[in-house]
């Protein structure tokens, strides 16, 4: 009986069936039924919604990586500040800008005026090149 | 028509509209190798999605051993399985025992007697009811048309493991579809 099967199956891979009988019909329906795609169908827009995913990840990626450069250069910056100020034996001292003590009004005038441009680059400036 | 080494050799160097077209050509293969192990269609698609996401992470490791369409099925049916795994889904074996085939291919339909198409449609449902592993089999052979050697690489199962499995899984739906021709055949 498996001998049969067998020979009924390998005849209907290799295409050349012949069978004859109620089992070699069956086998022909069987054969037929498996040849069939399943019904599922993955959606257009599979491909381009996937490209997408992994576009967004890969940038997500990308800005951690960014942000991790830029936290150990911090942090290579501040050691190395820190051993400059050891090495140098550097004390902070504010007397080269003790004479500012008698000119209020033009300490006052500075801060302002830088704070004027930065508002003029900003508003103004800025705005007319991005026309 | 764009060649294997070259599609893959154009994704691993960032080309994201090559691997759209690695996508395009095999959304097929995976669609119907997760179809036939995933039952609900929100599943089926997150599958899919997590098999392309697997193959565009591994790509780089791609050595052409095999066919671009085995590895990719191989990813396929292994994250197929594990799915299944979480899900607690039996991942049994067809059982030597006549009990299974007596129960597999007992007649419980009202029906008398079928019409073609309706065979058809009750054989796809008779192996919706298979053990995964022969579903992924009947379908990789049928549908797909890779050879006992490919599958074998796909499943991890000897050639004659494979060999196996296709003649009882079709064996057993015969016995099935034979009961109705049977029926057919006396009206």
């Amino acid at each position: 009986m498996k001998n049969e099967d067998e020979n009924l199956q390998n005849q209907l891979d290799r295409g050349d069936f012949s069978g004859e009988g109620i089992d070699a019909q069956a086998y022909q329906k069987v054969f037929d039924a498996l040849k069939q795609e399943p019904e599922y169908i993955l959606p257009v827009y599979f491909a381009d919604r996937l490209v997408t995913l992994i576009e967004s990840k890969e940038k997500v990626k990308e800005i951690s990586r960014d942000n991790l450069w830029l936290g150990l250069g911090l942090f290579s910056f501040v050691i190395a500040l820190i051993v400059a100020l050891v090495l140098t034996d550097f004390k902070l001292s504010f007397g080269a800008f003790q004479f500012f003590a008698g000119y209020p009004g033009l300490v006052f005038f500075g801060i302002a005026f830088i704070a004027l441009l930065n508002w003029v680059d900003k508003k103004i400036i800025r705005k007319v090149e991005a026309f | 028509m764009i060649d294997d080494r070259a599609l893959v050799s154009r994704i691993v160097s960032g080309d994201k509209q090559a691997f759209m077209l690695l996508i395009k050509q095999h959304e097929r293969l995976v669609a119907h190798m997760v179809s036939r192990l995933v039952d609900r269609n929100e599943d089926r698609e997150e599958l899919c999605q997590d098999v392309f996401l697997k193959v565009y992470e591994k790509i780089a490791e791609f050595n052409f051993q095999s066919k671009l369409s085995t590895w990719i099925a191989t990813i396929a049916y292994r994250m197929g399985i594990n799915h299944l795994r979480k899900k607690k889904i039996a991942l049994s074996d067809i059982p030597e025992e006549d009990s299974f085939t007596a129960h597999f291919i007992s007649d419980n339909d009202p029906q008398e007697s079928m019409e073609d198409n309706e065979i058809e449609v009750m054989t796809l449902r008779l192996i919706d009811q298979l053990p995964p592993h022969y579903k992924t089999i009947l379908t990789l052979y049928h549908v797909d048309q890779m050879n006992y050697c490919e599958i074998g690489e796909v499943t991890g199962m000897p050639e004659g493991t494979v060999k196996n499995y296709l003649f009882r899984a079709r064996n057993l739906l015969k016995e099935k579809v034979k009961k109705y021709l049977g029926k057919e055949q006396l009206l």
